[in-house]
């Protein structure tokens, strides 16, 4: 603080300091200033809660996979290729597993290594390997016990399910011993 | 006390007159090169030889104008005004000379490294290490002779505007030590040595801040001094600096992963990065308010004096830019405006409006005082004012428009499904006429700066160095009674509260999720408050405990280094810890050495200026260039690639879209392939050659940052490269009946670009396949 005697100005009122010859009042916080600064902060605390703590609302990758799931709703015939792009989309998969992990377990084992159902990981199939025949298979189960999950789950989780069974394809988890044909991707 | 013990001091003033002339010349030079990006972008011949392609003139630009430009602007205010505010010359003239050579010496290597293709491309820290190194000791220069005048100051109390100082050198430099840390593996490379998902977190906390601690807070100083010299008004309000001193640095530096939403950044960062950003509206309004509100009462003064004129839409521009930016860290909103010319657009109110402005009204005030004469002519200096203004109306309103318009193009889908727009090209080609339009703005205000530039130099002539002088009554400090001791400061009621509530918000991160610890750190912003405003309200009863602390100027110095530490720790460090198990959990499988050279072309020739390799989950993202982007592709990537402009579509899925010959004839020429293109040329790529002996030390130092090559392939380097590329030089001669030597820069690109979005297939259970590759290489 400097020694120079303080004034008060008629615009700024009261100096409090002077340094250098810059003086330096002390006005009250504008209302409006402040009510932007406490509202900021409130919006922050809650915004948090919502997003984070209670995961209210969804997150990037949540929103996207609602939304994808709805347009494959009402997509056309399902092809090989549309599959595969989709078994390399990591949130459809993860969605696809979560299913997998509800309902298929149970005949398909933790590790999709086989027990009633046949071994998922390896290169024979049953009712054919090609991604749509694999997504037909889910879609209209099969005589032997396999229950047509198309109906039950929608269009869209059932090809999520293909996604994430594209996915196990030839990783021979041991298991159940291979049932079916072999099948080999047709090469380009 | 004795009247009698006056000394006059005379101030260095010859250093101030030094970095105003480097300011006003690399100013010059860095809008000029900024003005050639600008034309390439609308008119790509002008894209001269591999040195001057935009990939490296734009990093020329940005590193320009932010380190030559405003970093020299700011040398000379603070050195102008410390001296006086603390009225102490300079301690060491040859300190100050030091600085001032050798900040001028890094910036000339840096206008030849650059264009050499010398590069970290890491945006805003390009500079190889050697020249990081450099930097970090040119700022230790300075900041030794800055707390060094602290020490030896004769005003106790430190006056707000080195409030800003303090917290702008000291985060500066942390800043810069954690993001340039590198391996190098050549006297001009090195590798980050953060990678994927941890490096974009470094990089994006660094370059925020690069704009908060060297662009806005020493300018807020230099506001706090020039505003109220040049317009002679007593400063608005001494609480309002505080709080909003405080609330700046704390908050500031969490706000960072605002330049990474919607991206493979985790969830909770993404979120604190928006929240951060909105906290900050209010206080960075707080130094608008203070600045403006300084000028009640000299209104008139204003329609006359082209000086204040500067001042005050300087910070109006400041407050327009502040506001732009909390709302461009709403998630929706970044989802429209992030990697198009908005963006670009924002940066230019800040740069140009705000850090422009101010330097221009500095330098007009300081010129004259410094040369004891008065300013050569001021219609001259009003002409510049009006050009100026005008050229960033241009530049902002068409960057907007330009922004805007792609970003609605590129998520427009049809309602049957799929895009509107499918061909990217067709949303670039859109923007030719705002393209043009930035470039006459940027142009006009280069003209007003010129005008500027000529001025200066009339005034100095017509006049003739002069240094300030002040009296002081004695040398030093008189002895203080009562002083306190730190441990009174320390156990003061403001501090007990504030270290309570971090020491639940640090126990509530340790124990429960991230979720309840991140809200209590908002919570820790509100008490902070709390305290602030306590502090001032105690200040009726003897000196505030705040007013006490102003005159401590080490004890101010710790605090401000804590308040930014703690935003800094509580986002890198997790990631940081968690970086090495991803990377050890990954089934992503490194480059091959091929790939790598070639990443290091991308790398030189800045491809990552136009090209971004994130996907970001939005069905209109997936629909054109692929399934989004995970934290696992990116996680040998040092430094990240995820780009941050999208003048070109994204590669991070590139591998499997096109064929190398494809590639091969688009390198060479842009247009051949793609009509209307703005992408450089390369035809130099096909002639200049790697040399592969060199990969293996590449390859060592990328498994020294954490890349989990064995010692097999890293010794197998050149033999793998070169066979890599003969596949390729092999399968361009059978599809497109080229000829292309393997060792040369394309191939390698190519190799590069073919493996984006197409990792080799890791084979997990059956382990013979996976080790017949090594073992083949081994024989050879
Ligand atoms: C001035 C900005 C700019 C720079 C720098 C640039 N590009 Fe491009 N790039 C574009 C634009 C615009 C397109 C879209 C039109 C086209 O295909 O040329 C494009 C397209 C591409 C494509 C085709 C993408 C596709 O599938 O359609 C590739 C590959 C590519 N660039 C690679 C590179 C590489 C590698 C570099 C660095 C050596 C580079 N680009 C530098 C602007 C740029």
């Amino acid at each position: 603080m400097s020694s120079e005697p303080l004034r008060k100005d008629e615009i700024q009122g009261q100096i409090v300091h002077v340094y250098d010859g810059i003086e330096e009042a002390d006005n009250a916080l504008p209302h409006w200033w402040l009510a932007t600064f406490f509202g900021a902060i409130l919006f922050a605390v809650f915004y948090w809660m919502f997003h984070q703590s209670f995961a209210v609302a969804d997150y990037p990758h949540e929103a996207y996979t609602k939304a994808r799931l709805a347009a494959m709703e009402k997509g056309g015939p399902v092809t090989d290729e549309d599959l595969i792009a989709l078994s390399e989309d990591v949130p459809m998969v993860a969605s696809g597993k979560a299913i997998f992990m509800k309902e298929c377990t149970k005949c398909h084992g933790t590790k999709a290594e086989g027990k009633e159902g046949p071994n998922l990981t390896d290169e024979f199939w049953i009712h054919g390997g090609a991604p749509s025949e694999i997504f037909k298979t889910i879609s209209d189960g099969t005589p032997k016990g396999m229950p047509n999950w198309g109906p039950k789950m929608g269009k869209g989780a059932t090809k999520q399910v293909a996604a994430y069974v594209l996915t196990l394809r030839n990783t021979n988890v041991a298991g159940k011993a291979p049932q079916g044909d072999k099948w080999v991707a047709p090469t380009e | 006390m004795s009247e009698s013990q006056k000394t006059t001091i005379v101030y260095n003033d010859k250093i101030t007159r030094q970095f105003i002339a480097a300011s006003v010349v690399f100013g010059i030079v860095g809008m000029l090169v900024g003005a050639w990006a600008a034309l390439q972008l609308a008119f790509w011949p002008a894209n001269i030889t591999e040195y001057f392609s935009f990939g490296r003139i734009r990093p020329l630009h940005t590193n320009a104008v932010i380190f030559a430009f405003v970093g020299n602007m700011i040398f000379a205010g603070v050195y102008y005004s410390t001296q006086r505010l603390l009225k102490v010359r300079l301690p060491s003239d040859l300190l100050g000379a030091i600085h001032f050579w050798g900040w001028q010496l890094i910036i000339v290597a840096a206008a030849i490294t650059l264009p050499l293709g010398i590069t970290q491309s890491k945006e805003y820290a390009e500079l190889e290490w050697p020249i990081d190194i450099a930097i970090a000791g040119i700022w230790l220069v300075f900041a030794y002779n800055f707390f060094w005048m602290l020490k030896r100051r004769n005003e106790k109390q430190l006056y707000v505007a080195l409030w800003f100082y303090i917290a702008s050198i000291v985060t500066v430099t942390v800043l810069h030590v954690v993001n340039s840390m590198a391996i190098p593996v050549g006297l001009f490379k090195s590798y980050s040595v953060f990678g994927g998902v941890q490096d974009a977190l470094v990089q994006w906390w660094y370059g925020h801040n690069a704009v908060a601690f060297f662009l806005t807070t020493p300018v807020l100083g230099i506001m706090y001094y020039f505003i109220p010299k040049v317009s002679n008004r007593p400063v608005f309000s001494y609480r309002l600096s505080i709080i909003h001193f405080w609330a700046l640095v704390f908050i500031y530096i969490w706000a960072g992963p605002h330049h990474l939403l919607n991206t493979a950044l985790p969830d909770w960062a993404q979120t604190l990065g928006m929240i951060f950003s909105l906290m900050l509206w209010a206080p960075s309004w707080g130094g608008m308010l203070n600045g403006l509100l300084t000028l009640r009462g000299a209104w008139d003064q204003l329609r006359t004096d082209p000086i204040l004129k500067f001042f005050a839409a300087g910070v109006t521009f400041y407050g327009m830019a502040t506001f732009e930016g909390p709302l461009l860290s709403i998630k929706a909103v970044s989802s429209l405006a992030h990697y198009t010319d908005w963006i670009i657009g924002h940066v230019h109110a800040g740069a140009l409006g705000w850090n422009g402005f101010m330097a221009a009204g500095m330098f007009y005030w300081l010129v004259p005082r410094l040369y004891g004469t008065k300013l050569y002519n001021k219609e001259a200096a009003n002409l510049h004012f009006y050009i100026g203004t005008f050229g960033i109306l241009l530049y902002v309103v068409s960057m907007w428009v330009a922004g805007i318009t792609q970003g609605l193009m590129w998520r427009a889908e049809l309602p049957e499904g799929g895009l509107q727009y499918p061909n990217f090209l067709e949303t670039l080609l859109e923007l030719r006429l705002m393209y043009w339009m930035r470039l006459v703005g940027g142009t006009l205000y280069l003209c007003g700066f010129i005008l500027m530039a000529w001025n200066l130099i009339m005034t100095a002539k017509s006049g003739k160095a002069v240094d300030g002088t002040t009296e002081v009554a004695t040398v030093g400090l008189p002895p203080e009674k009562n002083r306190k001791s730190w441990k009174e400061l320390i156990i003061a009621q403001p501090m007990q509260v504030s270290v309570v509530v971090l020491l639940i918000a640090a126990a509530a991160g340790f124990t429960t999720s991230l979720a309840s610890s991140a809200m209590l750190v908002t919570f820790v912003v509100a008490a902070v408050l709390i305290i602030v405003f306590q502090s001032l309200k105690e200040g009726r009863k003897g000196p505030s405990w705040h007013s006490i602390i102003e005159g401590r100027a080490a004890f101010f110095t710790v605090l401000v280094v804590v308040a930014v530490l703690i935003g800094g720790v509580a986002e890198i460090v997790p990631s940081i810890i968690a970086g090495p198990s991803a990377m050890r959990s990954t089934t992503n499988v490194p480059y091959t050495a091929l790939e790598l050279e070639g990443r290091d072309v991308y790398l030189a020739e800045g491809c990552y200026n136009c090209h971004s390799q994130m996907i970001r989950p939005f069905t209109w993202e997936v629909a054109r260039y692929g399934a989004p982007s995970t934290p696992e592709e990116s996680v040998f990537d040092h430094p990240f690639q995820w780009g941050s402009k999208r003048t070109g579509p994204d590669l991070a899925r590139e591998g499997p879209i096109k064929s190398a010959a494809w590639h091969y004839e688009h390198m060479l020429d842009p247009r051949a392939s793609s009509k209307g293109s703005n992408m450089p040329p390369y035809p130099h790529l096909a002639k200049k050659t790697i040399d592969f002996s060199k990969t293996e030390g590449k390859m060592r130092g990328m498994r020294f940052v954490g890349v989990p090559y064995t010692a097999l392939e890293v010794q197998a380097a050149e033999v793998s490269a070169n066979e890599q590329a003969m596949t390729i030089v092999q399968e361009l001669k059978e599809t497109a009946n080229v000829d292309i030597a393997p060792n040369t820069k394309l191939v390698a690109l190519i190799a590069y670009l073919k493996r984006l979005g197409n990792p080799p297939i890791v084979e997990v259970a059956s382990n013979e396949t996976a080790s017949e590759e090594p073992t083949t290489e081994e024989t050879k």
